[in-house]
């Protein structure tokens, strides 16, 4: 097999997006083993998957222990029971988690470890930061980000976290840069406190303590001390967040970035397919694939019965499956009709079960990888 | 299935893709025969309305069906109105116009977008005011909630107590308070939607678990959707179709069992329908649901 030759066409990174449920974790994850078995050395960047595909994948336990410095993380599978040993591929998978990238990014951008503790430590901040809007999203291309700047590997998967709206993460960077010149900071900036932790803002003299008093009523002045603190103890920091985001998107943007859609073949399903598709290309964003994933084996497969055709009691599931087959058949000519002339339409077929391990994952990224590069 | 007459609000969550807002639009439309029920969804692509083949609301009431109308909640306008109440009282009077040009302000928006818990904390108070706020706000004896998937789900049921935690006093916290006593009430109710799955079962049982941890109870019905039917005994038919048939029915079978076991009580099933989509689907699912009792 010298596959990588037909791959070459396919960008170096592929993020995989599409709706909850669809199978995205699966398909990136076998592709990944596919190409490593290939013989490219690759990496792949899931946020949830399963407990099985953990185990598959060998990511079960470094979730617990994930060390501050980022490439440690990548967690080496052995390929042994997937491909050909003398391809020479590697694979590495990571095992997202926001939270942890997040602390990592203070890590390497406080300027001192007083102002990195004074960070950790705010109460604001453990209790909440964490799930200020968009930090997920933006962790997770932060972390293509890293991978991509280490420089070591040929071809990197990244899945793409559970967000409400899917695409959501695409305007994370944006979201982080207009925050950050926005004059909401300088406003969190500004020296509302005094020495004492008493709200007194030089802007309004005099009125520090009525004011103080209904602050407290309102939202308590202690999650604003700990919000003023918060933002103070950042502010060194955000210069080389912005100039980080701005360079996250940049990469986004990339034609060395590919996006592939992963949907349901049904018709009702179109109407968020052809949403996200627009989003992404609208933002020209490197639309390669859609892949209409878990489709019913078209009607006209021949089923036969016993001796005398299906009996009575089997017709009845037999023709629900005809219908699924032709609902699947006519959601994806559908779905062609409407791409024409984009990005390629795959169409993979439900399986028995969920591929669960390294040569069923391989078989399905082969699969994959046939029906795109053919 | 059964599930109690007297609910105020039906929380209706899953992992993404097994078929939620169906099994709403399902429950709701049952729950309609006897009581004003408004379904109410969150996601802006108003898939409830698509389902009732409605055209998208904008976020005004529309009638589905008698005593049945869908309500497409908009974050946004939830959150002004909310800021609006609580902070137009008469000591801050000379201060309304400030706060109308605060509104309008980008600085604003990343409040609302950052502020941990706000958005979640305000649709949840506009959800209570559809069933027990003042005459103006009230609308429906039930609210059915389409809800995002599960670990968001688990973000926005959390917030109230994250916020009367984070902050001590004022009109927010006491709101906050307020809302989290009625999740944790009796007259709410979560539903747990999943395709007999293992991912999707594995994914439920562990939101399950969170939820009680957060609402101080389990749910009030689990739904396996989508079942593949039964296979008839004797089964003979050959070919790559029935045998796909027969191999998912087997995993929706074994997974029903795990998730039995696991939680200890009867799941209602609803089955794979050659229905499309449309009221045809959310009425017969209803009609199983009423049939499952």
């Amino acid at each position: 097999m010298s596959g990588s030759g037909s791959f070459a066409k396919l960008p170096k990174r592929l993020v995989f997006v599409g709706s909850g449920g669809v199978g995205k974790t699966t398909l990136a994850a076998s592709l990944a083993v596919h190409f490593a078995a290939q013989g490219e050395r690759t990496l792949v960047m899931t946020f949830d998957p399963s407990l099985r595909l953990k185990d598959a994948l060998g990511i079960g336990d470094s979730a617990g222990s994930d060390p501050p410095d980022a490439r440690e993380a990548e967690v080496r599978v052995a390929l042994s029971q997937a491909g050909d040993p003398q391809a020479g591929g590697e694979l590495y998978a990571h095992l997202l988690d926001a939270r942890r990238t997040f602390d990592r990014l203070i890590h390497r951008y406080a300027p001192d470890d007083a102002s990195r503790d004074r960070i950790l430590g705010n109460r604001f901040f453990r209790h909440l930061a964490g799930r200020l809007a968009g930090i997920l999203e933006y962790m997770a291309v932060e972390r293509l980000y890293e991978a991509v700047k280490a420089e070591r590997f040929d071809r990197i998967i990244l899945d793409t976290p559970p967000t409400r709206e899917a695409l959501e993460f695409l305007d994370a960077p944006q979201r982080i840069v207009s925050f950050l010149d926005s004059g909401a900071l300088r406003v969190a900036l500004k020296p509302w406190f005094d020495q004492g932790g008493h709200f007194r803002p030089k802007a309004l003299p005099g009125l520090g303590m009525p004011l103080e008093a209904l602050l407290d009523r309102m939202v308590g002045i202690d999650l604003l001390r700990d919000m003023a603190e918060f933002f103070q103890a950042f502010a060194p920091l955000f210069d080389g967040f912005r100039e980080r985001a701005l360079e996250v998107e940049g990469l986004l943007q990339s034609r060395d970035t590919g996006f592939v859609l992963v949907t349901a073949p049904a018709e009702r399903n179109l109407a968020d397919t052809m949403f996200f598709a627009r989003h992404l290309t609208e933002r020209s964003h490197n639309l390669v694939a859609v892949i209409a994933n878990r489709v019913h084996p078209a009607p006209g497969a021949p089923s036969s019965g016993g001796a005398d055709g299906p009996k009575k009691s089997e017709i009845e599931g037999l023709e629900l499956m005809r219908w699924l087959g032709e609902r699947d058949r006519d959601g994806i000519a559908h779905l062609k009709d409407l791409l024409a002339g984009g990005p390629a339409v795959i169409s993979l077929p439900l399986l028995a079960a969920s591929p669960a391990d390294l040569p069923r994952l391989a078989a399905l990224g082969r699969k994959l990888a046939s029906a795109w590069v053919p | 299935m059964k599930i109690a007459s007297d609910l105020e609000l039906v929380i209706v969550t899953g992992k993404g893709g097994v078929g939620k807002t169906t099994v709403a639009a399902a429950l709701a439309w049952g729950i309609a025969r006897r009581r004003r029920v408004t379904l109410l969804e969150v996601d802006p692509r108003e898939s409830a309305h698509h389902l009732f083949a409605v055209p998208p609301s904008g976020g005004e009431p529309v009638q589905a069906g008698e005593r049945l109308e869908l309500l497409h909640a908009r974050p946004r306008r939830i959150v002004d109105e909310l800021v609006r109440d609580k902070f137009r009282v008469a000591s801050l009077a000379p201060l309304a116009p400030m706060l109308r040009r605060l509104q309008a302000s980008p600085i604003y928006d990343h409040f609302v977008d950052g502020a941990p818990g706000l958005k979640e904390l305000a649709l949840l108070r506009y959800v209570h005011d559809l069933v027990r706020g003042p005459k103006r706000k009230r609308r429906a004896d039930c609210v059915v909630l389409d809800s995002p998937a599960t670990g968001h789900a688990l973000a926005l049921l959390s917030a109230p107590a994250l916020v009367a935690d984070a902050i001590a006093s004022g009109p927010i916290a006491t709101l906050a308070r307020e809302v989290a006593t009625w999740l944790s009430a009796e007259s709410t109710a979560v539903v747990l939607v999943t395709l007999a799955e293992e991912l999707s079962v594995t994914e439920t049982l562990e939101a399950a678990a969170a939820l009680g941890e957060v609402l101080g109870k389990s749910p009030e019905a689990w739904i396996a959707n989508a079942l593949y039917p039964a296979l008839p005994a004797g089964f003979e038919a050959r070919g790559p179709v029935a045998e796909l048939w027969r191999r998912r029915r087997q995993v929706n079978e074994r997974e029903l069992t795990r998730l039995e076991r696991a939680v200890g009580e009867p799941i209602t099933t609803l089955p794979l329908l050659p229905i499309a989509e449309g009221r045809r689907l959310v009425e017969a699912l209803a009609a199983e649901l009423e049939a499952s009792v």
